[in-house]
């Protein structure tokens, strides 16, 4: 009794309670900001931090501002879970957090009833005792010996020395919240008819201790006000970045290089006198017109300072690139958003290059651990040499951290899904594992090109109707021309199919069912080509393609399940200029003028006049010569190019060929996705 | 007293150590050996422009065949490569970079890589002007590194083409692809100027390259053109 305890402030925030990654970083902010007022924070418990009160209270100039400007600087961070925020001074932690859990409710009379608020604040040490209280438990803030704020801020102040009456008007079942032992001891007490914390600290320490044992000892100096233990602050966190400034602006990458370079051995000094190392560093370079650009480079304690400063003049080589390559490029190829957008080099505010020059640069460790070297496996490890390394990075700054992949081959079932990308200096780990047997894969060679985006293509048989596949997997018609969007239509000479793939039917988002078939057309090329919902996409091309891919976001990668409401056309690419001609009109002189007018196979009446095909980029690198005009080899019986058999039909008509996605329209046409 | 130690025999001298003779630098890139009798110098020739005029498999199996000797290979430009074609002809995926989209700024990607990589297979998205020619051919030079061009590049060392090929192994709705036998004429200047043209299967029935003959293809089946037609009676 004889040592006084001392002033101890905690905030709590009881939305802030919960366990979790956002909870903890909004508390994270809240302790920042309590930081602010007071370096040296203890962090209780989740939602609830406690520190020092004397010295900040001296300096703001008393308790209740001090937590009232605590309470505004929570409240300004916007953290959602703030209300319920309290408050509470009291000697002691114990005290302190139980009187910040009161705080709210302290609040919501003081706001209600002002009135019979003021007195109490204005004369807290004249209050009657706490025994005098009626409903103590109720109303513990109003008459007791503590203040509410005057701005009914959900604040407490226990004054100096009445921690002891405070207390003795709390339930002990608030001892349950200290420990285990706690809990079991206040169930006993309540059921001993010792209601407060009051009543426990009236009895004699000696009895409570023979009686209750250690527990009981330690409950009896809490109820007491007494025995709280000292705060476990942690010490503020050490700023370890670095940072330049250039007075006046340096226009020049080279000084800014220079410079980082000193930065970098600064920075690492300071890391190394600490023990510690980081996995990544943040370089934020600010130009003189306010503009910042920041990356995050990998570190792992592997980068010297040479080679950060290198990191730091790709940032600023990646900075200015845009400006320089739409300079460099035809106009209408790179318009400032578009190169802007490829090579966005950094987060938000960057793109542009930076005018006026450099003002602020600084290196900040991100990720600090503890150095404890770097060990690499003994063997089966592929090193990425630092010269290579530098290469993958350098294009990385230019164009961004997607932008350089490694592949990784992993399982699945299509040519597309056994290769995973994943960025450079990422781990690398397949999507599907390769383990587990995937059968349904086509056998054979592998296809050399592989279409990111399957391409779509109209397969019709001789009679000019577009060829499908029933549910049980029967072929409408032996496919005789190919399609392939943007492109003339090409006899197919041979091929083998349908092979039936259904994938993943117990989940919604990734079933599909497919039915895929190489197909070898006129001018010797070779494709394999599925049917999905009905149309035909092209997944990749056995020997080569000129032409330039069109993109179907999600055509090869899962389609959702036949009939799904999700299961539609995908979006085509932006019209780049208006079709010549309305839709009807070129459909309908399609087949008057083959070959001779360029085709825009997206332009179907079914899809309106708005939407248009791309027509085929003039960079494309030609398209393929027929296979007539190649020479022939010696014994080029081989491969005879049919010729068609049936007398009526050699062109191809597209006045018959159906709409796309008409295949429930009747049993005829019946797709492959139809339920069997 | 200490005993008298034995005395020890007298080592041999060693007849001084035949001075080996310091590697020099590969002059070129190790290609897969079917590739071989295409190239002068029986590989890519290490600071020159190799193009093929059309990506596929072709490509893919010259920078395969690098890959698999140890050279780290960056593939620029074709978002729509076939790694797992590519890993069938010997291509190492630890040491393959990808930049499926490169941008305007493609040459800049292909200099840098070039620092890093040995191999580049780059597919231009434009026409390259010869000032940016130039320049990445003099960062070829410097690095010792390969590219491999897709497309037209006035100036290549070899150019490479496929003239014809032809599939095996796949019917009138059976069967399936198994092989490829093409023709692939390489011309240039220098030393490639006189045209050279090999039969390859492209791939082999095993995935792989190899040399084929003309007369090996195989004639296929005589009833692949037959039709079953309905007659009468």
């Amino acid at each position: 009794m004889s040592v006084p305890e001392y002033r101890v402030m905690v905030l709590c925030c009881p939305g802030l309670t919960a366990s979790g990654r956002e909870a903890a970083r909004l508390f994270e902010q809240v302790l920042t900001a309590v930081t602010a007022f007071c370096p040296r924070v203890e962090a209780v418990e989740p939602g609830v931090c406690a520190f020092g009160a004397r010295g900040p209270a001296r300096y703001f100039g008393g308790e209740a501002e001090l937590a009232g400007r605590i309470i505004a600087a929570v409240a300004e961070l916007g953290v959602p879970a703030r209300a319920g925020a309290g408050v509470g001074v009291a000697d002691g932690l114990f005290a302190a957090h139980l009187a910040a859990r009161a705080a709210p409710a302290s609040a919501a009379p003081a706001s209600a009833a002002p009135a019979s608020a003021a007195p109490a604040s204005a004369a807290p040490a004249s209050a009657a005792p706490a025994s005098a209280a009626p409903a103590a438990p109720a109303a513990p803030a109003a008459p007791g010996a503590a203040s509410a704020a005057p701005a009914a801020r959900p604040v407490l102040v226990v004054p100096p020395g009445r921690t002891a009456e405070f207390l003795a008007r709390q339930p002990v079942s608030v001892l349950a919240d200290q420990d285990p032992a706690g809990q079991d001891l206040a169930g006993l007490l309540s059921r001993l008819g010792l209601r407060t914390l009051g009543d426990l600290a009236a009895l004699s320490a000696g009895d409570v201790a023979s009686r209750f044992g250690a527990a009981g000892e330690t409950a009896h100096r809490l109820a007491s006000g007494l025995g709280s233990r000292p705060l476990a602050v942690r010490p503020p966190a050490e700023d370890l970045s670095v940072t330049r400034e250039f007075d006046p602006p340096e226009p020049l990458a080279e000084p800014v290089v220079f410079a980082a370079k000193a930065l970098a051995e600064r920075m690492h000094e300071g890391l190394a006198a600490r023990g510690l190392t980081c996995v990544r560093v943040q370089v934020r370079a600010i130009s003189a017109d306010g503009r910042e650009s920041r990356r995050l480079w990998r570190h792992d304690g592997l980068l010297t300072a040479a080679a950060l400063a290198d990191r730091v003049r790709w940032q600023l080589d990646g900075w200015r690139v845009p400006a320089s390559a739409a300079e460099a490029g035809p106009p209408e190829a790179g318009p400032p958003e578009a190169s802007a957008a490829q090579a966005g080099p950094a987060e938000a505010g960057a793109g542009d290059d930076p005018d006026g020059g450099i003002a602020v640069l600084r290196l900040v460790p991100d990720q600090v651990v503890r150095a404890t070297g770097h060990q690499l496996a003994l063997w089966g490890e592929t090193v990425v040499s630092d010269r290579v390394a530098r290469a993958a990075m350098r294009v990385q700054a230019m164009l961004g951290h997607e932008a350089v992949l490694r592949p990784v081959l992993g399982g699945g079932r299509d040519v597309s899904e056994r290769v995973n990308h994943v960025p450079f200096g990422e781990k690398r780990e397949p999507r599907l594992p390769a383990s587990p047997p995937w059968p349904g894969r086509i056998m054979g060679a592998a296809p050399g090109v592989v279409y990111p985006f399957a391409r779509e293509a109209d397969v019709t048989d001789e009679a000019g109707a577009a060829v499908t596949v029933s549910g049980r997997c029967v072929v409408s018609a032996a496919p005789a021309w190919l399609a392939a969007d943007g492109e003339p239509p090409l006899r197919i000479t041979a091929w083998a199919g349908p092979w039936p793939l259904s994938e993943r039917w117990w989940d919604p988002a990734a079933a599909r069912r497919r039915a895929r078939f190489q197909l070898l057309t006129g001018d010797g090329r070779a494709w394999l080509a599925a049917v999905q919902d009905g149309r035909w996409l092209i997944e990749a091309g056995y020997l080569l393609w000129a032409g330039t891919t069109r993109r179907f976001p999600g055509a090869s990668c899962g389609g959702g399940w036949p009939g799904a409401p999700g299961a539609k056309r995908p979006r085509r690419s932006p019209p780049r200029r208006p079709p010549r001609s309305p839709p009807r009109t070129l459909r309908a002189g399609r087949r008057r003028h083959r070959g001779g007018q360029r085709r825009h196979r997206g332009c179907r009446s079914s899809r309106g006049p708005s939407c248009t095909a791309t027509p085929r980029s003039a960079s494309s690198t030609g398209r393929p010569r027929p296979a007539s005009s190649l020479p022939r080899p010696p014994g080029s019986a081989w491969r005879p190019s049919r010729s068609p058999t049936t007398t009526g039909c050699t062109g191809f008509r597209s006045s018959r060929r159906p709409r796309p996605g008409c295949a429930t329209k009747g049993p005829a046409c019946a797709p492959c996705s139809a339920p069997s | 007293m200490l005993p008298t130690l034995p005395v020890l025999p007298t080592l041999p001298v060693l007849p001084t150590l035949p001075v080996l003779p310091t590697l020099p630098t590969q002059p070129v890139l190790p290609v897969l050996p079917a590739l071989r009798e295409l190239l002068p110098g029986g590989g890519l020739a290490r600071g020159a422009v190799v193009t093929v005029a059309e990506f596929g498999l072709l490509a893919l199996a010259l920078a395969a065949g690098a890959s698999a000797d140890g050279a780290w290979c960056g593939i620029a430009g074709v978002p729509e490569a076939g790694v797992l074609a590519a890993v069938g002809l010997g291509l190492d995926v630890e040491r393959t970079l990808l930049v499926p989209d490169p941008g305007p700024a493609w040459a800049q990607v292909a200099a840098s890589l070039l620092d890093g990589c040995e191999l580049v297979l780059l597919r231009p998205p434009a026409r390259a002007p010869a000032q940016v020619r130039q320049r990445l051919e003099a960062t070829l030079r410097r690095g010792r590194g390969v590219l491999l061009v897709v497309g037209d590049w006035p100036g290549a060392q070899v150019r490479l083409r496929v003239l014809t090929r032809g599939w095996t192994g796949l019917g009138d709705g059976h069967g399936r692809l198994l092989a490829c036998c093409a023709q692939v004429m390489a011309d240039g200047r220098g030393e490639a100027a006189v045209p050279r043209t090999r039969w390859l299967w492209l791939p082999a029935e095993d995935g792989r390259v190899t040399a084929a003959e003309p007369a090996d293809v195989p004639v296929p089946d005589p009833g692949f053109a037959r039709h079953l037609q309905v007659v009468s009676g």
